[in-house]
């Protein structure tokens, strides 16, 4: 076996390709055009000289017909005879495409301008730079985008030392690895020659570039997905030639062969005319499951098919899909004629006059369709017409169904997993009648793909660019943020939002602070990876905390180190952002703390939902948190913490006295704390990952006290009060190991209580300050107020109604009495203080 | 990376004779290569056609009722019978004749393409005489 080389000297290939260049292909194009015209002209001319004595338009037509069939035929040879052949096997520059080689000669011109010996990758970029194809390719890849190529690729130049100055450069090693490297990538793909996209994956070898791969955000595989999306692109922009495609259509022996449908028509919607009329959206994705829907069908005998899943999650984009293949006839040949109609069940089932006319009618709707011969039924919520207890909008119709099923007719039906359970398996028959399809959310690959077929439409119609970062940060906010929708119409919607809100902002290229932008201002929490100034507040969160907490030092920590964590994105995304077991005694800052996280962390205090357990005591009581089921057609109960959180996913939960609750509900707290999601009582899955989970309890205070007077070191005393804890059968071991963090708060000192105090009056002076009246406090005066406010069982929580009553009924007193006015300064003593 | 094709006039054909010499090559692309995939493009659009007349399908169901619009006689009275039976035999033969001409006017298509399949191959073998032969005639015959 020869060696491997990469001489562009010896590359026929090169030669060619300055052939081409020279001639300037696209012209060639345009006159093959232009031939078609002259050769229809010169036939006509032809038929004319027929009944014309001159000879002169015989000869004209002649010469017309004849260059153009000439032209055809030099064309031809030109294009698909001499100029593709890669011809040595050894020589990798043989085997590069033209735009390629475009690319070698651009890079050794920028070598030779730059004075510089030997070709290394930066030129290697500059040369793919220059290409049409490689620019649009590192522009998705968002290079070039903040910044001139020019400047980039000649700062970079700046940095490699000159070795020496030669007027005939050679390949760097480094460079070549990258061209072999491209190679290798070609074949992988299965391209037979390299391409630009393939060059560009092959700089990644250097370690410039990934240098520049690691400043963009992006590694190989988004940089591979970039060029696989611009061969995608370009693929779809040259289109499909009709000749060379597999079918012309479903053909007409589908309208020709096969029977009327008027009583389907009344109930039911044509989906194949919806599809051909362009009245559905085009699927992408979900090959899987069409393909598997396709396959279950063309089966002879029973071949039903039901798809089971959430509502929105996609059941009927699939069958879209499939009818989709059936339109453009890409299905098996047994599905070729296939009508797919949607069955209106409402329409079905209502408007009745006399009994039995819903059986009657559904006995015609079947009976039409077996006659047919190329019908699908698609029913939408099939568990309606076949439930167990028929109620309104429902009936029982799995005795007339059942029949049809086993041969005569195909089926598609749709339902969710509970209704599956409940309606469908209580008719064993026809459970056994449909095979089974479970619909699942696509995953974020897939979703990729799914929006890099969707998103060029968004840029053609807005004028805009998307360059792969945003198509990954889009992916991320919505799988993070968005949990109303399941993908990938959550991303697709998403994109089509920052498309349009760009293109009103006249923003030309979609970066990634639009999209954190506008879904931060949607559900008004930062979604943007921490920098800046919400680093530094994070850095110093326990500081921040403790503006507003007196003491409690290890609590602050434990909630602070867990907000860093989540904010940095090292905690697992599937559980809560942290949950806590807040313990001590009453008015020590458990409240306070909590107010103080859900202000710093979502915003506001407001996005606190506090929720008493100790009103959960009996077992029974689990639903008024959980909400009930629809029973006998009321509607279900709503669920105090479930209906919360769905409404505001972004919150703290804080659940007080959480002691107090029954033993059951704590046990679904389990679940919430391992996975995230709690089921309500109407089977709706809620989401917790986005919450912060306090619980508080009194349970151990004296405990704690007693532990302290006794100088018990601080990780004993935590571990001594677990213990306690679960001897004294308050909490079970399973739910104290699932906090994140179970933190004592201590009693407060006297010094603590005082600088509450301060705390509190600080409040208070700053209130009057925006009365432009000053207010300060003697020592003497806050130490007054701070035992006034302090109860040995109660902690400080007495402290701000002793501040209400006795500090600022008197400055309120004084203020009415004209004794404080505007502008003045007030020091309050001891004396002032009833 | 599947969906990545090579694009434009780069499309590599498998030619036994690349690497022969020139000549060959030449005569082997332009009397062979080309007029023979040229005829297989042909062939796989009279396939196409074919299916899209649905002569198969037409076939199968020549003599069923046109769009399956048959009356059912049984419960009838002998003369309703009767009656129906001429109903039914009447939309039998509406369905036949509308298929036959269907499956005629397909196969007309199908021949004419495969007829152009066959000469379109042996026009472009001829394309460089025949535009010599053209330009010539109208330059230097009278």
């Amino acid at each position: 076996m020869s060696q491997i080389i990469f001489d562009p000297r010896q590359s026929k290939n090169f030669a060619k390709a300055k052939v081409y260049h020279n001639l300037e292909a696209g012209i060639f194009q345009t006159l093959v055009k232009l031939s078609y015209f002259v050769f229809i002209l010169g036939v006509f001319l032809f038929i004319y000289s027929r009944f014309s004595a001159d000879s002169i338009y015989v000869k004209i037509a002649y010469f017309l017909v004849g260059s153009s069939s000439f032209y055809w035929f030099f064309y031809e040879f030109l294009f698909e005879y001499y100029l593709p052949s890669p011809v040595d096997d050894a020589n990798r520059a043989d085997q590069l495409s033209t735009d390629s080689i475009a690319i070698i000669e651009e890079s050794i011109n920028v070598t030779l301008k730059n004075k510089f010996a030997s070709i290394e990758p930066i030129f290697l970029l500059a040369g793919i730079e220059k290409s049409k194809e490689g620019r649009y390719m590192l522009l998705r890849a968002g290079f070039g985008l903040d910044r001139d190529f020019s400047n980039i690729i000649s700062s970079e130049i700046n940095k490699i030392a000159r070795i020496q100055v030669g007027n005939e450069p050679v390949f760097s090693p480094v460079t070549l690895v990258c061209i072999e490297e491209a190679h290798s990538n070609a074949i992988a793909a299965g391209r037979v020659e390299i391409t630009a996209g393939d060059l560009l994956i092959g700089l990644s070898k250097s370690e410039f570039f990934q240098h520049v791969l690691f400043e963009l955000k992006m590694d190989l595989k988004d940089l591979i997905s970039v060029v696989n999306w611009y061969s995608l692109l370009l693929a779809k922009s040259k289109g499909e030639n009709f000749l060379l495609k597999d079918t012309f259509g479903p053909g007409i022996g589908r309208d020709w062969s096969f029977g009327y449908t008027p009583v389907l028509n009344r109930f039911a919607i044509n989906i194949n005319d919806s599809i051909e009329f362009g009245m559905s959206p085009t699927v992408y994705g979900r090959k899987n499951e069409i393909d598997t829907i396709e396959n279950i069908l063309a089966k002879s005998g029973q071949s039903n098919v039901i798809l089971i899943g959430d509502h929105g999650i996609g059941k009927k984009t699939i069958i879209n899909g499939f009818v989709q293949k059936i339109v453009k006839g890409e299905v098996l040949k047994s599905m070729r004629f296939m009508n797919v109609f949607k069955v209106d069940t409402g329409a079905l089932l209502s408007g009745v006059g006399q009994q039995g006319e819903i059986e009657m009618r559904i006995t015609r709707l079947f009976n039409e369709a077996a006659r047919a011969g190329n019908i699908i039924l698609f029913f939408e919520d099939f568990h309606a017409l076949i439930s167990a207890e028929p109620g309104v909008g429902s009936v029982n119709a799995s005795e007339i169904i059942l029949p049809y099923l086993s041969g005569g007719v195909h089926v598609i039906a749709t339902t969710t997993l509970e209704q599956y359970h409940k309606s469908i398996e209580a008719s064993p028959g026809i459970a056994a009648a449909f095979d089974r399809i479970e619909v699942k959310e696509p995953d974020e690959t897939e979703v990729v793909k799914i929006l890099e077929e969707t998103v060029p439409y968004m840029e053609s119609r807005d004028g805009i660019f998307w360059p792969y970062q945003s198509l990954k940060e889009l992916i991320r906010v919505s799988a993070r943020y968005v949990h109303n929708k399941p993908f990938p119409e959550k991303a697709i919607e998403l994109a089509d939002e920052v498309s349009v809100s760009a293109a009103k902002q006249g923003q030309k290229v979609i970066n990634t602070d639009l999209i954190d932008s506008l879904v931060s201002s949607k559900i008004d929490v930062p979604v943007k990876e921490a920098e800046g100034e919400e680093a530094k507040k994070l850095i110093n969160l326990e500081g921040f905390l403790h503006k507003r907490i007196i003491g409690q030092d290890e609590a602050i920590k434990a909630v602070a180190s867990a907000m860093r964590r989540a904010r940095t994105g090292i905690q697992d995304r599937n559980r809560p952002i942290g949950t806590f077991l807040f313990l001590g005694p009453t008015g020590v800052g458990k409240t306070e703390t909590s107010k103080a996280l859900a202000e710093a962390y979502f915003g506001s205090e407001k996005n606190m939902i506090r929720i008493d357990m100790s009103e959960f005591q009996e077992q029974s009581s689990v639903y008024r948190l959980i909400g009930s089921p629809p029973a006998a057609g009321k509607a279900g109960e709503k669920g105090q913490l479930t209906t919360a959180v769905a409404d505001n996913p972004f919150s703290l939960v804080l659940l007080d006295e959480i002691e107090k609750a029954h033993k059951d509900i704590l046990t679904l707290f389990l679940q919430v704390f391992d996975d995230g999601r709690l089921t309500d009582g109407t089977g709706r899955t809620i989401d917790f990952t986005n919450t912060i989970i306090i619980a508080t309890s009194n349970a151990g205070s004296e405990f704690i006290r007693e532990s302290l007077q006794n100088a018990v070191p601080e990780e004993q005393l935590k571990k001594s009060l677990l213990d306690f804890l679960q001897k004294q059968g308050i909490f079970a071991p399973e739910f104290l190991n699932r906090f994140d963090a179970v933190v004592a708060f201590h009693p407060l000192s006297r010094e603590q209580i005082v600088q509450v105090a301060q705390l509190m009056l600080s409040e208070l002076a700053k209130r009057m300050l925006e009365k432009e009246i000053t207010v300060q406090f003697t020592p003497e005066a806050v130490q007054k107020l701070a035992q006034a406010g302090f109860d040995p069982v109660y902690g400080a929580r007495p402290m701000r109604r002793a501040i209400q009553d006795r500090a600022e009924n008197m400055i309120a007193n004084n203020l009415l009495a004209g004794k404080i006015t505007r502008g003045q300064r007030v020091l309050i003593s001891d004396k002032d203080i009833a | 990376m599947d969906e990545a094709k090579p694009q434009g006039f780069r499309v590599f054909q498998p030619n036994r004779f690349r690497n022969s010499p020139v000549v060959i090559g030449f005569f082997s692309w332009w009397l062979y290569e080309k007029p023979a995939f040229i005829f297989s493009l042909m062939l796989k659009n009279c396939d196409k056609l074919l299916d899209f007349f649905s002569i198969g399908i037409l076939l199968q169901t020549l003599f069923l009722p046109w769009k399956r619009d048959e009356i059912d006689t049984t419960n009838l009275a002998l003369d309703d019978k009767i009656r129906v039976f001429f109903m039914n035999l009447v939309s039998r033969l509406v369905g036949a004749v509308v298929r036959l001409f269907t499956i005629f006017a397909g196969l007309i298509i199908v021949v004419i393409t495969f007829a152009f399949g066959l000469a379109v191959p042996i026009l472009f073998i001829a394309l460089p005489f025949l535009g010599i032969f053209l330009i010539f005639n109208s330059i230097f015959v009278s």
